[in-house]
């Protein structure tokens, strides 16, 4: 835990040592989000739901989901080289060190525009009225639960290339393909496809379900939210191991 | 001329280039789908369906020139590609136009195929009208990353401006809706910027083939990329002109 601290906290002032672009992409990426809300807000000014999904509910989704990915990228951005370094061989640093490979690898970078999302995400979610005494325990728990998620995801899309070689851009296009979904009105979605929001691409577990969660607590949805990070991240971490017994070296120390 | 066999090198490089084309063609596809079942469950026509299929067309198929810019002024590759016989400026946007070229005849298809599939309708009539001013509007669009990667001299990381230009083509150009949806004020503020003709513009005539406000939107799309064209010519001027002072 005191490696991981560490770790983090050297990313941090790494990313904050050039401050003027941190500030840049932090401030840009939040005023991004606030374009991106803006076109849903005209939308909902016209239209008053979509089956039953308002504005406010836009409102949470685009809440919950900023936080959950800004904290997944400050937290964790090394994840978006994975699938480069496991193709070039450039895990070979990492398992000469006596702790986990991928969380090294995962924690390695930070991204500076994930404070612009988390900003936004505290600020919509305040907005929201999410932000009370009782909603702050459930606000942070879903933000937690959905980075681990948006992390554990990565991870898998990323460790495909274990198997198909350099994958960077199909993995990186999943990635955007299941923040895509999280931030859509879920009443539209159906049948086979809501299947596939709550398996292959988590968006139900990151957006749909959190903001049912915000809007009406019950315990057996604060469980499967919870659960689902825990096996998101089960999956990942097994499924990556699996893949490194087929890693081959780069060749970096020879 | 070479400019014209760079377009050509570029456009044979992107068709090798499969995996690329056809993860942009899938993610079309998904969003297609999407804003079908948002269609769908507001019980509107098939004819927003082909609007978003139409102004997705082109931004999907947008080349990301500003990445390739500033990682050349970044590693200072810039400076070794200044001293060939053909400007640097014209090589970038003739690859752009060759990558995006290619990119528009497969997502055309592709999305074109997906919104007759989802709405169940054929393509409008207009659409003979829509596709060239789109191809035009797609040049423009190629000049504009050109715009933001050469401010890479100046600023360094070009994400941030990317991210707000491009949101604002989002929503004062109405990708995902038409500017008719918005209320008059924003309306108004939108068609008074170079980025309503960009988008709108065009994928409106698909449903109103009007000759006279074809002609209009043409000549709006002439006037703001002549003025582009201007802009980023004394951009790459003055980025030249840093280079000469700091060096490469």
């Amino acid at each position: 835990m005191r490696h991981l601290r560490a770790l983090l906290l050297t990313n941090l002032k790494a990313s904050l040592a050039q401050r003027g672009a941190f500030w840049a992409r932090a401030v840009f990426m939040a005023l991004n989000n606030g374009i991106m809300l803006a076109i849903w807000l005209l939308f909902f000014l016209r239209y008053d739901s979509v089956r039953g999904w308002r504005a406010a509910d836009t409102l949470s989704i685009y809440g919950v989901c900023a936080t959950a990915f800004g904290l997944a990228v400050v937290l964790g951005h090394g994840v978006n080289d994975l699938a480069r370094r496991i193709h070039e061989g450039g895990l070979d640093a990492l398992l000469t060190q006596p702790k986990d490979v991928l969380l090294q690898c995962v924690g390695s970078k930070s991204e500076a525009s994930g404070w612009g999302d988390l900003f936004t995400g505290i600020v919509l979610l305040g907005v929201g009225g999410h932000l009370t005494p009782a909603g702050i325990p459930i606000c942070l728990v879903t933000a937690v639960s959905g980075a681990v998620i948006f992390l554990a995801s990565m991870v898998l899309f990323h460790s495909v290339a274990f198997w198909l070689g350099d994958t960077t851009v199909v993995s990186r296009q999943a990635v955007h393909f299941l923040l895509l979904f999280s931030l859509y009105p879920s009443t539209i979605f159906g049948g086979w496809l809501k299947l596939l929001l709550f398996t292959a691409l988590p968006a139900g577990f990151i957006g749909y379900l959190p903001v049912d969660l915000l809007h009406r607590f019950s315990w057996g949805t604060l469980l499967a939210v919870a659960g689902a990070a825990v096996a998101y991240a089960g999956i990942a971490v097994a499924v990556f191991r699996f893949g490194l017994r087929r890693y081959q070296s780069g060749s970096r120390f020879a | 001329m070479k400019q014209v066999a760079i377009v050509a090198l570029a456009a044979r490089h992107a068709l090798h280039q499969r995996g690329e084309v056809l993860f942009r063609g899938v993610f079309y596809i998904a969003i297609l789908l999407i804003f079908a079942r948002l269609w769908q469950a507001l019980g509107a026509g098939g004819s927003y369906v082909w609007y978003i299929a139409l102004t997705e067309w082109i931004v999907l198929s947008m080349p990301l020139l500003s990445v390739d810019i500033e990682e050349d002024v970044r590693r200072g590759d810039v400076a070794y590609a200044i001293a060939r016989p053909v400007s640097y400026l014209h090589v970038k946007i003739a690859e752009g136009l060759g990558n995006g070229l290619v990119r528009l005849l497969i997502l055309g298809g592709l999305g074109g195929l997906a919104a007759w599939l989802l709405t169940g309708t054929p393509p409008p009539r207009g659409l003979l009208l829509s596709l060239p001013l789109g191809t035009l509007a797609f040049s423009i669009l190629v000049l504009s990353q050109a715009a933001i990667g050469l401010s890479a001299f100046w600023i360094g990381d070009t994400a941030p401006l990317f991210w707000i230009w491009q949101k604002l083509l989002f929503v004062l150009g109405g990708l995902m809706f038409p500017i008719d949806v918005y209320p008059q004020w924003l309306q108004r503020a939108a068609y008074a910027t170079p980025f309503a003709p960009l988008l709108h513009g065009w994928a409106r005539l698909m449903f109103d083939p009007d000759p006279a406000l074809a002609a209009r939107t043409a000549a709006l799309l002439l006037f703001w990329g002549a003025a582009l064209a201007v802009f980023v010519a004394w951009l790459y001027r003055r980025a030249l002109a840093i280079m000469d002072v700091n060096g490469g």
